[in-house]
């Protein structure tokens, strides 16, 4: 008895060896796999409660930290902020320069990238047996739909329901106060993500989405590529009402004495407004919040006064 | 009528339409519109606001292409002369690198985009071509003699390093800033940054300079053909080089503090004119200033235009200006027409 009571977690520790042998992976511990699709249609075999992840999208960070996977994101990149606690994490290099070596270094058993300019580094991981995602929110369905789907990855389903309850609770608020607005009492709003070169959002991007959902008519709506240049001459012409500052880069007072901005509707009646980009570019949780910030921007005035009536 | 005449009717002649089609065109107002109230605009008339703005805007664009046209093709020619180096043009003394990594660094240090007037990306563009002027003047100059061989290396070398130090910058920068500093570097004027002042500000020193260069024109002719038959001919050759470089150096470095180094202009234009009007300085370079004016402003007006016009990405006037000027150089070299 004695003896069969020894050799079973000798057994266990063997069997052990032998997968962490066949597997090529430097997982500590390979438990159960499942298999994941992800965004760019990648069938990945992730581990069903992976415990060592790492994130390079500042948005999937935001999301990993809100479902309560926080504690096992063991590296992320810079600019990977929110929430605070995601600060004083390990870095494995910037967005667009991920260093491989310090990925591999922390033995992730799932790295979380987005679609957008991390292919490379992709490729990579998976070449080194990696469990690598990645992510793209194109619109602001697939946010809600990431914040689900990245719940469902870490083993969170339930924080992810009720994360994205309260996403829909947030949009629905908005999209009630913005129902009964008249489509021709909508404001032109010019939304600038970049002030050299003067860059803004347009169609097919879900900041656009999201200006129109806020009840805003984007002047830039029709430019050619989803995140644009616009000619200044162009947002003259359009004479926003609103103009939104997303960069921190330049200060209203500073778009106000642009050549020929100072007759612009917005900048006459002191409507430009310095936002927190990270609520309002980032497709990550705070979607709700960037899109209550944007309305209440569009409509605090009107409504201030109408109280006032 | 001689040829010279007709060039030089030619070259007014395609300013002006080109001047017209860039005050006429554009995004935020119609040619027609555009017609009425410039004539408004001009004869001192009340304007809607947006009207105004609109004129206002793309006059300003206007004349900082002007200036940008006049400063590198007289600056081009006169250094062409100066080093005797058929290769010179206004960047080869480091110029369009330092004002790079001026440019660069203000950027990194979250400078940009700054208050309007004389944003700090200006002032360190201008700082920075200067700095790399300097240090090349500094390498070359020995006992009181300026070479213009130990020059032209100098600057290469300083060009290069200066460049390694913008690129060092660009590793450095978060990704976002790594986009604007690209931007300035291809040469841009597009930026709504870009105020009267600073274009009147740049103007000021473009004309200074360019009337020294003209003024200076018999000395081109003589120190093209030497520096010691230059000095036999009476000319004070040092002092004549330092006020030369110092006028090239000055009015390069404010139009690339304007608009970012747009490239070509100032080896092409010259070149071009020579054929048809001879080496002649005074006329070469009067012609040089008519058509780098219309040259970069014909670029910028076609890439305003063609971006709104076919829904495409708007793309930095200093491409163009490279597109067109590197394949054209070659023409010209291979019926070595310099």
């Amino acid at each position: 008895m004695r003896s069969q009571l020894t050799i079973f977690p000798c057994l266990i520790a063997a069997f052990g060896l032998l997968l962490s042998g066949c597997g090529k992976s430097a997982t500590p511990r390979r438990g159960e796999t499942r298999t994941f699709e992800d965004d760019l249609g990648r069938k990945v075999d992730v581990p069903v409660e992976p415990r060592r992840i790492v994130c390079t999208s500042p948005e999937i960070t935001e999301v990993l930290f809100a479902v309560g996977a926080g504690d096992r994101v063991v590296g992320v990149v810079r600019g990977c902020d929110w929430p605070p606690a995601a600060r004083g994490l390990p870095l494995v290099g910037d967005f667009s320069n991920v260093s491989l070596e310090r990925v591999v270094a922390l033995r992730p058993d799932l790295v979380i990238t987005t679609g957008h300019e991390q292919e490379r580094m992709l490729a990579q991981l998976e070449r080194l047996d990696v469990p690598v995602v990645a992510f793209l929110a194109k619109d602001m369905a697939s946010v809600r739909r990431n914040v689900v789907a990245v719940a469902s990855l870490v083993g969170e389903e339930k924080n992810g329901a009720a994360l994205a309850a309260e996403l829909d609770r947030e949009l629905a608020a908005v999209r009630a106060a913005v129902d009964v607005i008249p489509e021709k009492e909508k404001p032109r709003v010019f939304l600038e993500i970049s002030p050299e070169p003067l860059m803004t959002v347009a169609e097919g991007s879900f900041v656009d989405e999201a200006i129109a959902f806020a009840g805003g008519v984007n002047v830039g709506a029709a430019l050619p590529r989803p995140y644009s240049r616009i000619d200044p001459e162009a947002v003259i012409a359009a004479d926003p009402q609103i103009i939104v500052l997303c960069h921190g880069a330049a200060t209203p007072a500073a778009v106000g004495a642009r050549t020929g901005w100072g007759g612009i509707s917005a900048v006459r009646e002191g409507r430009v407004y310095d936002v927190n980009p990270d609520i309002v570019l980032r497709a990550g949780p705070r979607l709700g919040e960037g899109v209550a910030a944007l309305h209440a921007l569009f409509y605090g005035a009107q409504e201030r006064e109408a109280a006032g009536k | 009528m001689t040829k010279t005449a007709t060039t030089f009717i030619a070259l007014i002649a395609g300013l002006v339409a080109i001047g017209a089609v860039a005050a006429l065109v554009g995004p935020g107002l119609g040619p027609a519109a555009s017609a009425r109230a410039l004539a408004t605009f001009v004869g001192g008339g009340e304007l809607p606001a947006g009207q105004y703005a609109v004129i206002l805007v793309r006059l300003t664009r206007l004349g900082a292409a002007l200036c940008v046209g006049v400063a590198l093709a007289t600056a081009g020619t006169s250094l062409q002369a100066l080093l005797r180096n058929p290769l010179a043009d206004p960047y080869i003394l480091g110029i369009a690198a330092g004002g790079g990594l001026g440019a660069a660094v203000a950027t990194a240090l979250g400078l940009g985009g700054g208050a309007a007037g004389l944003s700090a990306v200006n002032a360190f563009a201008f700082a920075g071509a200067l700095a790399a002027v300097a240090a090349g003047f500094v390498v070359a100059r020995a006992a009181g003699i300026l070479s213009v061989h130990a020059l032209l290396l100098a600057g290469v070398v300083v060009g290069a390093f200066f460049t390694s130090l913008i690129l060092l910058t660009l590793a450095l920068v978060p990704a976002r800033d790594q986009h604007a500093v690209f931007l300035w570097l291809m040469g841009d004027l597009a930026s709504p940054d870009i105020t009267p002042l600073k274009v009147g500000f740049t103007a000021a020193v473009v004309a200074a300079c360019a009337g020294v260069f003209v003024v200076l024109a018999r000395a081109l002719d003589m120190v093209a053909l030497g520096e010691e038959s230059a000095f036999h001919m009476g000319l004070s050759v040092e002092r004549f080089k330092l006020v030369i470089l110092a006028c090239a150096s000055l009015a390069t470095a404010s139009v690339v503090a304007l608009a970012g180094p747009i490239g070509f202009v100032g080896i092409v234009v010259p070149h071009a004119l020579r054929r048809v009007i001879g080496p002649r300085h005074l006329p070469l370079l009067l012609a040089s200033a008519l058509g780098g004016a219309a040259l970069v402003a014909l670029g910028d007006t076609l890439v305003r235009t063609t971006a709104d016009y076919f829904e495409l990405p708007i793309v930095p006037v200093g491409v163009f200006t490279a597109l067109v000027g590197a394949p054209y150089f070659l023409v010209i070299l291979r019926r070595k027409g310099y």
